[in-house]
């Protein structure tokens, strides 16, 4: 299965590298990191059964730590690491509490966090500059690339999102990725069996925290500008709907998801005139039609095709 | 400060508190029976300040004006329950994913429908004087607020406990199972929470107009502060949202006048500390 995320990265490189300007290159680019955001967001709502509506937060902070500190004269990569420890710091402090309960109260608690770092990002005006964020942010530079350039900067985020994304599928093979899905499923037998589930939800809350601050450290220096849209509900709810599009718990379903939900408010723009709205109306078109996401419906569909390609061979009985 | 200033705060606290209470109580209610955190609350809030203010604008007087709010909103709620979410029943994920794209289609299509300046009103005639009350100045009308607050509070205490409709709701909190097996039909039960609830925000919202002014936006202004009460107050328990709406009310207001830039923050801290502390909430039965 690690082969279908470097087909995914493959594509999306042929698709960005062969196009005519940096307009497809940048949606490449957002393409590979909201990857690793997407894919941070199903180890919560996935693998934990924890459903957070406030993963923007992490996104969020990393991306405003990357903007203030590179225009406070701080180099670009240490700006990146102290983004990488603030968001996955904050991930502990605020999951140590949000990971005491699970299901509904779970999804209001990162709600008010979330918000409360939007009410942070939108009112704290002398750091953050408000609603107008920080603008000016510029990207350091790689041994001998500069990432100014667009190419080398995708190339750089695809690498790092490949990278990051086989990471989260090892952890999700490894024992504490098995003892996240049981958590999930049998929280009370697994804590009969002396598993500490808080622990391991935490774990889990830890870690996704972090790599949505990958992303979000890459959409600052991918934007050039940081503002508290980032932290909205509505951020947060499209990456949630990059989850669910893609399928829940599907192993690489939200790269799926990725794909469609960024076509789809990249473009939708030009021909709707209200892009919110529009978002809504998708996800409530797919709580209701594609319960089990687009991907799964791929799967069943190469499946499918996959069988009738070995039932036009007269021996495909005898080759299995 | 002196005297004074502190009684105008605390009226203020109380009056935002009798607000905060009337939109979370019907959060509260839809919780309770649905299991459903319904995020669109602060939209169907939204909703009734908007139709509120056309209202009064259209010369309707306040009551009326009040009623049309909460009619609004709960015939929008009750469509919705019936045409979205009963078709998701029983998946919890889905139904939030649901409400919250309610929210987003409510929000843009307010923004459509009356633009996106703010929309105000005044509070009705006979109640734009002021008061003297305990040697402080109050607008007549948040006093106004507070009275129509506390008599819906005692209303839907009556509602809930002494009518039939009230004991099935609480039956259907309690065992839902239950309750079915006994013959009350679900979708009905469902439906009449989902529409009550939505009424209580759609008036809370008209309520709140005239103070606050009706605005593109407000719906994920309130929605926090609802989480807020509901969380600290515990999961679909009324009387922890009473407790804790005054709590977060005074809060909101005495907040930013003792530190402005983090007002906000202010207000989740007694929620942080509750969940360390007692993740069921202030009066809530059970950590979920």
């Amino acid at each position: 299965m690690i082969r279908f995320a470097i087909v995914y990265m493959i594509v999306v490189a042929a698709v960005a590298l062969g196009s005519p300007n940096d307009f497809y290159l940048s949606f490449a680019t957002r393409v590979a990191y909201y990857g690793i955001y997407a894919m941070s967001l199903n180890l919560l709502v996935g693998e934990a059964g924890l459903m957070s509506l406030g993963h923007s937060t992490f996104f969020g902070i990393a991306a405003y730590c990357v903007a203030w500190l590179t225009t406070h004269g701080v180099g670009g990569w240490t700006a990146i690491a102290a983004a990488l420890a603030l968001g996955t710091a904050i991930g502990l402090a605020t999951g140590a509490v949000a990971v005491r309960v699970a299901g509904a109260s779970f999804m209001m608690i990162t709600l008010a966090f979330a918000q409360v770092a939007w009410g942070l990002a939108y009112r704290w005006v002398g750091v953050t500059g408000g609603d107008n964020g920080i603008t000016g942010i510029a990207r350091p530079t790689l041994i001998a690339f500069d990432l100014e350039k667009q190419s080398h900067y995708f190339v750089f985020c695809a690498l790092a999102s490949l990278g990051a994304i086989l990471v989260m599928d090892r952890l999700r093979a490894s024992a504490l990725g098995a003892s996240i899905r049981a958590a999930r499923d049998q929280p009370r037998r697994m804590s009969a069996l002396g598993y500490h589930v808080w622990a391991i939800r935490l774990s889990a809350f830890v870690v996704a925290s972090f790599f949505a601050s990958v992303a979000g450290a890459l959409d600052c220096l991918q934007q050039k500008f940081v503002s508290p849209a980032t932290m909205s509900l509505l951020d947060a709810t499209m990456v949630l709907l990059m989850v669910v599009i893609g399928g829940i718990s599907s192993r690489f379903g939200p790269l799926v998801g990725v794909i469609v939900v960024l076509t789809f408010t990249e473009f939708s723009g030009q021909f709707v005139s209200r892009p919110r709205a529009a978002l809504g109306a998708l996800l409530l078109f797919v709580v209701l039609f594609m319960p089990a996401g687009v991907a799964p419906w791929l799967e069943t569909l190469l499946v499918g095709i996959k069988r009738s390609l070995w039932r036009a061979r007269p021996n495909a009985g005898a080759a299995r | 400060m002196n005297q004074q200033l502190a009684i105008t705060y605390l009226l203020g606290s109380v009056t935002y508190g009798g607000l905060l209470f009337l939109l979370t109580s019907g959060f509260c209610l839809i919780f309770g029976i649905m299991r459903v955190p319904n995020l669109a609350h602060g939209s169907l809030f939204m909703l009734g300040a908007y139709v509120g203010v056309a209202a009064l604008r259209s010369g309707a007087p306040f009551a009326v004006a009040l009623l049309a709010a909460g009619g609004a909103a709960a015939a929008l709620g009750a469509i919705f329950e019936a045409a979205v979410l009963r078709r998701v029943a029983g998946d919890e994920m889905r139904q939030v994913l649901a409400t919250i794209g309610l929210a987003f289609v409510v929000g843009d299509g307010i923004l459509a429908v009356w633009g996106g300046n703010p929309y105000r009103a005044q509070a009705p005639l006979a109640l734009r004087k002021s008061l003297q009350l305990f040697g402080a100045v109050f607008p007549a009308y948040r006093v106004a607020v507070l009275a129509i607050a506390v008599v819906s509070a005692a209303l839907l205490w009556l509602l809930i406990e002494r009518t039939r409709m009230g004991a099935r709701l609480r039956a259907g909190v309690d065992d839902l199972e239950m309750t079915r097996a006994l013959g009350v039909s679900a979708p009905a039960l469902f439906t009449s929470a989902f529409a009550l609830g939505s009424f209580l925000a759609g008036v809370a919202g008209a309520l709140a107009a005239p103070i606050v002014s009706a605005y593109p936006g407000l719906d994920f202004d309130i929605l926090p502060l609802a989480l807020v009460v509901v969380i600290l107050g515990g999961m679909g328990s009324l009387a922890g949202a009473f407790v804790a709406s005054f709590v977060v009310g005074g809060l909101y207001i005495v907040g930013p006048v003792l530190l402005p830039e983090l007002s906000y923050v202010i207000l989740f801290l007694p929620m942080a500390i509750t969940m360390a502390l007692r993740p069921q909430g202030i009066l809530g039965r059970s950590a979920r």
